[in-house]
């Protein structure tokens, strides 16, 4: 397991309230090795932002509690660290980026202060060196003129530019994992190119492992070396790119990649998946996916299946269930 | 072909900016600057293009939601845009806007069936049992159960409200209507639900749509037509085919080239953009692209293009195609 | 027809919509049911909302079950302390200070309830015209709520008597002037709040009239703000009714008024402190019991408290 740069076994996030408890994350294994860029993809209230801030352990805030399941990271359960030596970790050896870069950013510091804070905490610069390194941070994100903007306001940068920024203080650190939870969905097309392109750079220039969290399947195409597929909280689905599009085995992995519209295919109408995402507080007893699945059989409403190895990956799904299919 | 259904000639929208003591205009956001298309009945007409482009000012000039600085709006043959309230109220039969949040855009205190039953209520349907069956043949037009109609919104999910405000739309059986990036705030296998039913119910029902959306797969799918915006102006209208397979504007050939595209194995040769979309309240001279063209000339500095066919039925906003 | 039917049936599913059956008997969750599942759980606002209720019912049949009329005199027993037979003491007039408190309820609470029901009415019509129509009108609307601002609230009213004369009716009316500009700025802001929302848009894209606008979609909007201050300025306007009869402009001897018996009994504060204790504590309770139902309902009604 020590290839791995990050475990997460069985992890299960549930988040508790007066009407009960909501298993948004419910028995989640994900692995992503040095240098590797893993996608975890599913529709809202699937689990996977859950997934990722339960690793930053940020659930702090919110009614929300890992209760079971760990999370290696580096060959340190990170379940098990001190809040002190998490906050080291954060920000140091793993760093997030959010889908909205204005809220968090800090809008009464200056952009320089604000990551050069975290430089000279983790990498023990002193002030100049610390400042140096976050203008030379700045500049390789592709951030024009950027010894002027260190001395700038959150609120004076555009969206991209916001953005960028978040990325630069992300990387500051050069931390071995980077997760990135819907980086790009707040960005227009052209800014979002641009994004993209610099996380493939810096990838590649640094060896940095990325979790990517993404609704979007042309990201994942884009990006991505491994995928997940996440469904009501739990993995349904996980193999290598090139398997997961060319090839999909579960029945939502299928649905998903025939609903989305494919520039020049000239698809007269496209494919959907019936029903609703559902509610992570009202799911059925078996299968969770079977009142959408157009594959669904009697055994799929009364047991849920395990995520058991296949021949490309896992899925987790009746019809490839080893015994079944020798029975039929 | 005869008269378009509509017709939109050198649209403007300016919005002032008041600075300074007395609230005295400084400048204007030129959100909108001259645009130009027609929307033939039973089409549909793709407006696509970045944030800040002018695509949904354009469509809510076009619903009277805002009025135009400058410019004319034709529907059928009849100028619109200088109407008073009141005539403009009869004509909104022939006009729906569906709206992109489908949280925000229906009344949380109302039942469903009240929403449904606004529009018919506001054109002066009084007959209660006509209101009702009306409603009922709506949902079930849309794909929602009539029992559904005593609930109030909230206890919908995304999609389902989308086609509470697609239900809507429909209830005084418009000839067009503008949907404004309809199925942006929808999950990926809810979108392709309600791309469907558009479809569908435009087979059906022989509407008309003006599809606002940034999404290009999403407007290639459902368009015929397809208008590409930039900064508040038309760069380039073709119909589909035309635009995606020889996209000639160098904008949109950016803006097509920068769709992530759900395939891993297709790598294909990407233009990047340099720099932001410059502020609408202080646009470039000349082409509002030429600040992050990689085929500028001088004469885009200093002269805005006009829009011209390039090819047959392809028209272009660029000097690259003047001959 | 078109559009798939849905919640979809599964349709090698060999039981049937489950889905669609269970989806069809839950209850229908209206706006009401939301706020009463939120506030029933503030148990100090439920409190205060029950001893409320119970003080409209006093108010109600409060003179028909005293034990003493409220003008009933009895030179006997003059300023007695509180004993079985007189619970809160008799009075300068031997009258028994537990029945008067008990008809000065239904005084208070209607001074309070009439004042801010005119004062909210008028308010709210002022705000959603500025709110919803602008420019000078909002201009004009609000300068004038400013100026009504500028006086500290006793003062106005005691202003607002001097021109009336004193007596309860002027009382409502001075109360009810001077709760205008609060009603109209919170509706207004709400208003603009609720305009600006794209439902409103929606709405007027459908050709709605700026009639139906207001009083279908805008109004009800504001409803939520306008109850919660509703409730804590009765609280407020039955504290400023009773200070201006203690000053002796609003009811006068012998009205079983809170406010007035507070100010008879002060020349006996040293002597018999219970002739003013007891009307203090009602005036006191009440505008708490007042204050709280409003922070319970605010809590509440606000959307964006959760839980």
């Amino acid at each position: 397991m020590s290839e791995n740069l990050l475990d997460i076994n069985h992890l299960k996030t549930h988040f508790f309230s007066d009407e009960g408890v909501v298993r948004a994350v419910d028995g989640v294994s994900i692995s992503i090795k040095k240098g590797e860029t893993v996608g975890i993809v599913g529709e809202s209230g699937c689990g996977k932002s859950v997934t990722s801030l339960s690793v930053m352990r940020l659930l702090k805030d919110t009614p929300g509690k890992i209760v079971d399941g760990t999370i290696e990271f580096d060959g340190k359960n990170l379940l098990d660290v001190s809040e002190g030596e998490m906050r080291a970790i954060r920000g140091n050896d793993i760093a997030m980026i959010f889908q909205e870069p204005m809220t968090s950013l800090n809008p009464v510091f200056k952009i320089g202060k604000q990551i050069q804070e975290a430089v000279e905490l983790h990498l023990k610069y002193d002030k100049k060196k610390a400042r140096q390194h976050v203008i030379d941070m700045l500049d390789s994100v592709g951030i024009p003129r950027a010894n002027e903007i260190v001395d700038e306001y959150p609120h004076q940068l555009s969206g991209g530019m916001r953005q960028r920024v978040m990325i630069a203080m992300a990387m500051a650190c050069k931390p071995k994992l980077l997760i990135a939870d819907e980086p790009t969905t707040a960005l227009d097309v052209t800014i979002q190119a641009q994004i993209l392109e610099l996380m493939k750079k810096l990838k590649e220039e640094e060896e940095t492992a990325i979790m990517l969290i993404t609704h979007d399947l042309g990201v994942v195409a884009e990006m991505c070396d491994r995928v997940v597929v996440m469904y009501a909280g739990k993995v349904v689905e996980e193999a290598s790119v090139y398997d997961l599009f060319d090839n999909p085995q579960h029945p939502y992995t299928k649905g998903l990649l025939a609903s989305v519209p494919k520039m020049r295919q000239n698809v007269k109408r496209l494919g959907s998946i019936q029903g609703n995402v559902p509610s992570p507080d009202d799911l059925p007893v078996g299968c969770k996916f079977a009142p959408r699945c157009p594959a669904a059989m009697t055994i799929c409403w009364e047991k849920e299946p395990e995520l058991e190895d296949h021949k490309q990956g896992r899925c987790r799904c009746w019809l490839y269930d080893s015994e079944l299919v020798k029975e039929v | 072909m005869g008269t378009p259904l509509l017709e939109v000639k050198e649209l403007k929208k300016h919005f002032p900016l008041n600075k300074g003591w007395f609230g005295r205009q400084t400048g204007s956001v030129k959100a909108v600057d001259g645009v130009s298309f027609v929307i033939n009945e039973g089409e549909t007409l793709g407006l696509v293009g970045e944030s800040g482009c002018g695509k949904s000012t354009t469509g809510r000039m076009i619903m009277s939601l805002l009025k135009p600085t400058d410019g004319q709006i034709w529907f059928k043959g009849q100028e619109i845009s200088k109407l008073k309230d009141d005539e403009v109220r009869d004509l909104r039969k022939d006009f729906q806007m569906v709206f992109q949040d489908p949280y925000a855009s229906l009344n949380p205190r109302m039942k469903v069936k009240d929403i449904v039953a606004e529009p018919l209520i506001i054109h002066g349907e009084k007959d209660k049992g006509v209101i009702q069956n009306r409603v009922d043949e709506l949902m079930k037009t849309v794909g929602l159960n009539a029992f559904q109609a005593d609930r109030y919104p909230h206890e919908f999910s995304g999609g389902q409200r989308q086609r509470i405000g697609i239900a809507r739309a429909l209830a005084v059986k418009p000839k067009l209507i503008i949907a404004d990036e309809p199925v942006s705030a929808l999950d990926v296998s809810i979108q392709s639900q309600i791309l469907n039913l558009l479809q569908d119910l435009q087979e059906e029902m022989g509407l008309t749509y003006l599809f606002i959306a940034h999404d290009l797969s999403v407007v290639e799918h459902i368009s015929d037509r397809i208008g590409v915006m930039y900064l508040g102006r038309l760069v380039e209208v073709a119909d589909k085919d035309s635009l995606y397979d020889e996209p000639l504007h160098p904008y949109t050939q950016a803006l097509i080239s920068a769709v992530p595209v759900p395939n891993p194995r297709l790598k294909r040769e990407r233009i990047i953009l340099k720099g932001d979309i410059p502020s609408p309240a202080n646009p470039p001279t000349g082409c509002p692209f030429h600040t992050r063209c990689p085929k500028a000339m001088d004469i885009c500095k200093t002269k805005v293009p006009v829009m011209r066919e390039a090819r047959e039925g392809h028209y272009t906003a660029c000097h690259l195609y003047e001959s | 027809m078109v559009g798939q039917p849905e919640p979809a049936v599964p349709k090698n599913d060999p039981k049937g919509p489950r889905v669609d059956v269970k989806d069809e008997k839950k209850k229908v969750k209206t706006p009401f049911s939301e706020f009463w599942k939120k506030f029933k759980k503030q148990r100090l606002a439920l409190f205060a909302g029950i001893f409320i209720v119970l003080l409209l019912i006093l108010a109600a049949i409060g003179p028909y079950i005293t034990p003493y009329g409220s003008e009933e005199f009895d030179y006997d027993n003059i300023l007695v302390g509180p004993s079985l037979a007189h619970w809160a003491g008799t009075d300068a007039y031997g009258r028994d200070i537990f029945s008067r408190i008990i008809a000065g309820t239904r005084i208070s609470l209607f001074v309070g309830l009439c004042s801010v029901l005119l004062g909210a009415t008028a308010g709210t019509i002022l705000g959603l015209i500025s709110g919803f129509y602008g420019k000078w009108l909002d201009s004009l609307i609000m300068r004038m709520c400013d100026v009504m601002f500028a006086f500290p609230g006793i003062l106005l009213a005691i202003g607002i008597i001097a021109v009336l004369g004193p007596g309860l009716g002027n009382v409502i009316i001075a109360v009810s002037i001077f709760s205008v500009p609060i009603f109209a700025r919170i509706v207004r802001s709400t208003t603009l709040a609720v305009k600006a929302t794209l439902f409103v848009e929606a709405t007027r894209s459908l050709g709605a009239t700026n009639r139906r606008l207001i009083w279908k979609h805008i109004f009800p909007g504001t409803t939520s703000s306008i109850i919660v201050y509703f409730t804590m300025r009765i609280g407020t306007a039955i504290l400023i009714a009773a200070s201006l009869s203690f000053l002796g402009l609003g009811a006068q001897p012998p009205t079983p008024e809170w406010g007035a018996m507070l100010s008879s009994g002060r020349d006996y504060l040293n002597t018999a402190p219970h002739v003013t204790f007891f009307p203090g504590m009602a005036i006191f309770v009440t505008v708490l019991a007042f204050n709280l139902l409003g922070d319970g309902l605010r809590d509440a009604l606000d959307p964006k408290i959760k839980d």
